[in-house]
């Protein structure tokens, strides 16, 4: 009986967990599709519901371009990331060279700056190389990543020897024991700095609008942040609402084609680290 | 058989080899071996003294810190793995998990961009070999562990390599398992007629495999020769004791008049013996199969001492003989009554014992 009634408290105690997490998501949700004066209740229900948020969202901002810019932003850096972090946690974790773990302790040192400690810096270097109102600007400081490097090494570490040396006596190179040995072997972790990496970029809003100011190349959590804080909104919340649900659909989208592999990783990289 | 089979000849020749490993780690010490065309040589030794490391030196995949290894009479210190026209078979059999069998026994002729028909025959016939037909499209994972192994080896076999290298092949699989596929990689030499390099550290794979064997220790050749002379003719203390199962009975002692002495044991000397030993204190070997309770005699060497156990196999029975405090081991027929802790005495042939010297523990016989 006891056994029963402790199952009962769990699940309690998890489903009032799931809907606290749930509950602003779906409140945000209700509210792009609520009348304006009824969003600001706790209840996410209205007496109606419409597409106007929307609507007058799209007249009001160029949220199409913005997503292209986005998208064209978070893909390219991701693609990047995968490629250039897997060969260097590749580099790091199975060829011998002077210096290895030298520059293994920098690259981890790296993760523990602040975003906001470099960003000057950056800018300054953007404003050098005459990016500035480009897309390079937006693209190449997040064609690395630390926490990338460190977990494909992780992972290309608990590979073992002997199918490396039998890979290299079938006669692949380096290039090619990471690509067609490593790679399928490690889909996790791809997967796992695939969404990792293009929700991170996805969201940033800081540093686009600290390197971009025209509108045409404006990524869209900037132009959603600037539609928030400029006069152009008129304090609508629904549509702000709006373009935030705008900004997030392609994040769940991807994340619930591959959340069997991300969980699957975050699952198995703990193990091996 | 018309896919498979080489027409190359591959001899390979190791001339003073050595390998230090970061940290001074000496491997492999001044190692030189000829191995001839389609000969089957098995490297022998306990774990860690360097069979693997001299084995890994001969496919590239550890570079030599000096000396020459030749293969097909070109040296290849500087040529990588992939061209030097050998293939690995490795102890826990590497097989790429992400490849069905199909595409784990064809991946090197891919990457050589031979054409399709080739490989698929090759693929074929290996396949037919091994009987590994119904398997061809699965994954490793679904294979048990004799399944693998056997992959394992048609993979190295379609490439139709010059010389075929072994690393402890059989380890990984039950003591029945290891038997058969032992008797079919013997079958598979014959058939193949191919140079083959084996290592192990279990003397019965060397013994009934190699054409040669091979033992080593702490990185050194301790002795080349055919099996046979291998067990019959040690050159040195250590190689007496490794090669035979139970291992060399040793017997300190000295020689007077012809006659060896030491520790409740005595053994007169054949007239042979007693040409080739000059020194007086060595130390006497003699192998449990020749300790014999049938053999006693005043002709013969004989050991007295007390029974402290008994291991019978039904075939065969171990006695443990307890002589001052040592103990010896001697072999009889099963069958055998002999009550624990009672007295007993053994003789050998004296032409069975072995005498080396104490210090150098080189044989002192020939
Ligand atoms: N990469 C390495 N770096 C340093 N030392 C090594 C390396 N590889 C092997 N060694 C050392 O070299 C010696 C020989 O190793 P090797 O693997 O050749 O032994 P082995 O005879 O194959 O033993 P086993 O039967 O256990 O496989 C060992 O002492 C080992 O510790
Ligand atoms: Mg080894």
């Amino acid at each position: 009986m006891s056994g029963k009634f402790g199952k009962l408290i769990l699940y309690l105690v998890l489903i009032a967990a799931a809907c606290t997490f749930l509950y602003p998501f779906v409140w945000m949700l209700a509210g792009t599709l609520k009348p304006e004066a009824e969003i600001m209740t706790f209840s996410p229900l209205g007496s109606r519901y419409s597409l106007d948020s929307y609507k007058l969202m799209i007249s009001k901002i160029p949220i199409f371009r913005s997503l292209f810019n986005s998208l064209l932003v978070s893909i390219i850096s991701t693609v990047c990331v995968l490629f250039l972090c897997s060969m260097t946690g590749f580099a790091l974790a199975r060829l011998k060279f002077k210096g290895r773990s030298a520059i293994f302790a920098v690259i981890l040192f790296t993760m523990v700056l602040p975003f906001q400690l470099t960003l000057i810096p950056l800018y300054v270097l953007m404003v050098k190389l005459g990016w500035v109102d480009t897309y390079a600007a937006l693209i190449v400081p997040y064609t690395m990543s630390p926490f990338a490097i460190l977990l494909f090494r992780q992972f290309f570490m608990a590979i073992p020897e002997e199918l490396i040396d039998a890979a290299r006596i079938d006669g692949l190179s380096d290039m090619g024991i990471l690509f067609r040995l490593f790679w399928p072997l490690s889909k996790p972790a791809l997967i796992t700095v695939g969404i990792v990496h293009f929700m991170g970029i996805w969201n940033e809003a800081l540093w686009p609008l600290i390197v971009v100011r025209k509108e045409e190349i404006m990524t869209m959590p900037q132009m959603v942040t600037l539609f928030a804080v400029s006069g152009q909104a008129e304090a609508q919340i629904g549509l702000q609402l709006a373009a935030a649900a705008v900004m997030i659909l392609p994040i769940i989208i991807v994340y619930l084609f591959l959340q069997r592999y991300f969980i699957e990783s975050m699952a198995t990289s703990g193990l091996k680290g | 058989m018309e896919y498979l089979t080489g027409e190359d000849m591959a001899e390979v020749i190791l001339e003073n080899v050595s390998k230090i490993f970061p940290g001074n780690v000496e491997a492999v010490k001044d190692v030189s071996i000829e191995i001839l065309d389609k000969e089957f040589v098995v490297l022998v030794g306990s774990s860690g003294c360097g069979k693997s490391t001299t084995l890994r030196m001969v496919a590239g995949l550890e570079e030599v810190t000096s000396g020459e290894i030749q293969i097909d009479g070109k040296v290849v210190n500087d040529v990588p793995p992939k061209d030097r026209d050998i293939a690995m078979v490795f102890q826990n059999y590497a097989l790429y998990p992400h490849m069905s069998v199909r595409q784990n026994m064809a991946f090197g002729l891919k990457l050589r961009r031979y054409d399709k028909k080739e490989i698929e025959q090759r693929v074929q016939e290996a396949a037919k070999i091994l009987e590994l037909e119904e398997l061809l499209d699965r994954k490793p994972k679904a294979l048990s562990g004799g399944q693998r192994q056997r992959v394992a080896v048609g993979r190295a076999i379609v490439r139709k390599p010059k010389v075929f290298l072994f690393d402890e092949p059989l380890s990984n699989l039950d003591a029945k398992l290891r038997n058969q596929m032992r008797a079919e990689l013997a079958l598979l030499h014959r058939k193949l007629e191919s140079t083959i390099i084996y290592v192990t550290h279990d003397q019965v794979e060397a013994m009934t495999l190699g054409s040669k064997i091979v033992v080593m220790n702490k990185g050194r050749i301790q002795q080349v020769d055919s099996p046979l002379s291998i067990y019959e003719k040690p050159k040195n203390q250590f190689v007496a004791g490794f090669i035979g199962s139970p291992k060399m009975n040793f017997v300190k002692g000295e020689i007077e008049n012809g006659l060896f002495k030491g520790n409740q044991v005595t053994c007169p000397l054949t007239d042979d013996q007693k040409n080739q030993i000059t020194s007086t204190s060595c130390m006497l070997g003699i192998r449990p199969e020749h300790l014999r309770v049938e053999d006693q005699g005043i002709d013969n060497g004989s050991i007295k001492g007390e029974v402290r156990f008994v291991e019978s196999y039904g075939y065969e029975t171990f006695i443990h003989i307890n002589v001052n405090d040592t103990l010896l081991i001697a072999r009889s027929e099963s069958g055998n009554q002999v009550k624990i802790n009672s007295s007993i005495s053994v003789g050998f042939k004296p032409s069975k014992a072995h005498f080396f010297d104490q210090n150098t523990e080189q044989t002192l016989t020939s």
